[in-house]
């Protein structure tokens, strides 16, 4: 949800709504089929729902995008939980201010401008950092994953 | 086209504009490549987010059966409980898809809620917890939740509580209740309920039947019922209580004594921040938000209060961990506050508060003033480095309106002459951009102002750029084609040429350049502009080519990097060239 609308509340809201929806319709569920791209083929009418809605225009992708991330998602989402482990080990090697940043970013959900307000420094300055952590994230996935496997 | 590294990590950031919106659409429309780049951001996004929110939250311990998967099973207590109701049902859904017929549900009578029992609960947490992670993390849950039902070790918690608290709910008149009548599909909520019984809520499974809500609401009844000081003491023994969430119990009573008295709930709250658990990280923030609500309420009382304090040393020691993280003295947090109350009713003493500050609370508050004539009375009692970004904050909104209102207000403030001009030259750059003042304009306005070189030069190209962009007519599409007026560049550059400070007149004009391929996004018609200029000057200048090239390489485009090596490689070896190089290269 997140990842196609940009406000947090109303993301939320949907990701509330889907579950009532998918608790509501869990009898119509086949069992032979995935569960996850029935759960998410749900989620996905939910956010073309509130897209409509003019009033929380919210959401950033249009309906043939958001069905193309939707299938991508469900593709590539189940291969990827293995790197929770690695990740939380690669963000406590961040140095200090990085872990700062990615704190205010990700858990107090401040945005580039707000982070700057609190730590000094632009935006945008803010933003190319934050994009620096993440590739320092990703090599540092690499570089253990290599020296696990 | 923006590169798609930096349209995706803007999207994340919440920093693409519509236009930016519409470039990403086409761009993932264009090819499943693309989808499948922003995909795997997507879920290193939501994965970063959910280490963070994994390493902030408390650790609930469960029974045996599903002890194993302990170090995954956390309880956020920051979200909504909806939010946590919602995933949970996500998460038993996934499961049930795997193992409808293995489990036992039944429907409580009373509440209409679909209850879990506990055997069915150690059968769901005994499939692969991946299952549950992947269906929370696919509808976007910001943590893993899960189904809790009351078992052995979160029992012999509450009870211990329950011990705990005796004597504070004899004390308040609050009956004690016991644990037990909180069991999901009990009848009628009790009418007087406990401290523990709100934990054992706060504490239970992710969801809130509606007899849990009756005792949360019930228990805010009471909490409204008590005066300030009985709110105090529940706060004081709250603290003690071994409860690794009774940070959630502090922040529902000093919400409620905020309400009712905000200088106990300042004093208290100042008094229990600590950094040794969550409930004192929690004072922190009540702290502040106390403090706010008394300098609306009473600021005289509030002020007095703050200066005998802080003359005490009654903040001495006392952090602010700041959203958990950067540390603020509480006093900074404090001053802020005041200085925001000042400015309404005194800005001189908000003034002389200001120069007292830190420049980084200095430069925080100052973004609250937006009357010039309270920015008239501040500016004098500031410090030099203080006084910039308060004055080109105002006057970069008062020259988007009125020009000639802004230069009369610098000119008003009786800063010296090169500080005056400087602040000028900011309100000159901002009303070019908003289209109040024409090239002619500028040069009029800026014929006098005693400017330094590179103030003077940054000035020009700033409003050469802002003459020669074309207003969007839809915000939603970056026009590559139209957004430039690319055949009156030649017209600008001749301009800046003329107006430009001695030696500068090249550098100025590849940072023009420069400027219009980043706005515009047409590297080919920014380098057919370069060409041309080198064609008209018949030599390749150093100074143009490196500030041109060093516009290309920051636009984190793999062709306007490799554009900007190339020019840079035209020109002969020099420091200047060679540095030149090593960051391009550096950031590729």
């Amino acid at each position: 949800m997140r990842a196609v609308v940009r406000d947090r509340t109303a993301a939320e809201d949907v990701l509330q709504e889907t579950a009532l929806v998918l608790f509501r319709k869990f009898a119509e569920y086949d069992e032979q089929r995935p569960f996850l791209g029935w759960a998410l083929g749900i989620a996905r009418f939910q956010v073309m729902g509130m897209q409509r809605d003019a009033a929380r225009g919210k959401v950033v992708f249009d309906d043939e995008v958001l069905a193309k991330f939707t299938e991508s998602w469900s593709e590539q989402a189940s291969e990827v939980s293995e790197r929770s482990v690695t990740l939380e080990f690669c963000i406590e090697r961040l140095a200090g201010h990085a872990q700062r940043l990615v704190k205010l970013r990700y858990f107090e959900e401040l945005n580039a401008e707000q982070i700057a307000e609190q730590l000094g420094g632009t935006g945008a300055t803010i933003r190319v950092t934050l994009q620096r952590i993440r590739e320092q994230l990703r090599a540092c996935i690499e570089r253990q994953t290599q020296l696990e496997g | 086209m923006k590169d798609p590294a930096q349209l995706i990590s803007d999207y994340f950031d919440n920093a693409l504009t519509e236009a930016g919106i519409s470039e990403l659409n086409a761009w993932l429309n264009a090819d499943a490549s693309h989808m499948q780049r922003f995909t795997e951001a997507a879920i290193f996004e939501q994965q970063i987010r959910e280490a963070v929110l994994k390493k902030a939250q408390i650790p609930v311990k469960h029974a045996a059966p599903i002890a194993r998967h302990s170090a995954e099973i956390k309880v956020h207590s920051h979200r909504t409980r909806w939010l946590a109701h919602a995933a949970a049902w996500v998460g038993a859904f996934t499961i049930f898809g795997n193992s409808a017929k293995a489990t036992t549900t039944s429907t409580s009578a009373t509440t209409g809620t679909t209850i879990y029992t506990q055997s069915t609960i150690a059968i769901l947490m005994k499939k692969t917890i991946t299952s549950v992670t992947a269906a929370i993390l696919l509808l976007g849950g910001s943590g893993i939740y899960m189904i809790h039902r009351s078992n052995e070790s979160s029992r012999h918690r509450v009870e211990t509580m329950e011990n705990e608290i005796q004597s504070l709910s004899n004390q308040l008149g609050i009956k004690s209740t016991s644990v037990s009548n909180r069991r999901v599909g009990a009848t009628n909520a009790p009418k007087t309920v406990s401290v523990v019984q709100i934990l054992a809520v706060y504490e239970g499974d992710n969801i809130i039947t509606r007899q849990e809500k009756a005792i949360l609401d019930e228990f805010n009844n009471q909490l409204d019922a008590m005066d300030a000081e009985a709110l105090k003491n529940l706060l004081v023994d709250a603290e003690k209580l071994s409860s690794p969430i009774n940070d959630r119990l502090a922040r529902a009573i000093m919400e409620v004594l905020v309400r009712k008295d905000p200088a106990v709930a300042t004093q208290i709250a100042s008094q229990l921040i600590g950094r040794s658990s969550e409930f004192l990280f929690q004072m922190s923030h009540s702290a502040a938000q106390a403090f706010d609500a008394w300098l609306t309420k009473d600021p005289a009382a509030a002020d007095a209060w703050y200066i005998a304090t802080a003359a005490s040393g009654g903040l001495n020691g006392k952090s602010i961990p700041m959203n958990g993280l950067e540390d603020l003295a509480i006093d900074r947090s404090f001053a802020r506050s005041r200085f925001t109350t000042q400015l309404r009713v005194n800005p001189a003493e908000a003034a002389a508060m200001l120069a007292t500050m830190l420049p980084a609370d200095v430069t925080a508050a100052l973004k609250s003033v937006t009357d010039p004539d309270a920015l008239r009375q501040i500016l004098p009692k500031l410090s030099p480095e203080q006084k910039g970004p308060a004055a080109e904050g105002a006057i970069k909104a008062m020259a988007a309106n009125d020009p000639n209102a802004a230069f009369t207000w610098a000119k008003s403030l009786g800063m010296g002459d090169q500080e005056r001009d400087t602040l000028m030259a900011t309100g000159i750059e901002a009303a070019v951009s908003s289209g109040k003042l024409n090239l002619a304009g500028v040069a009029e306005w800026s014929k006098n102002l005693d400017l330094d070189a590179k103030t003077r030069s940054k000035m020009l190209v700033s409003a050469a750029t802002s003459v020669s962009l074309i207003p969007r007519e839809n915000e939603n599409r970056i026009d590559v084609k139209n957004s430039v007026v690319w055949d009156r560049v030649a017209e600008r550059i001749d301009w800046l040429r003329k107006e430009a400070p001695a030696d500068a007149a090249e550098e100025m004009v590849g940072d023009y350049l420069g400027n219009l391929s980043y706005r515009s996004h047409n590297l080919d018609k920014s380098l057919e502009a370069y060409q041309n200029e080198v064609t008209k000057l018949g030599r390749i200048d150093p100074d143009l080519t490196i500030a041109f090239a060093f516009h290309l390489q920051i636009q984190q485009n793999d062709s306007a990097k490799a554009a900007a090596l190339k020019l840079l490689n035209t020109l002969p070896p020099s420091e200047k060239r060679d540095h030149a190089i090593r960051t391009t290269e550096l950031n590729r």
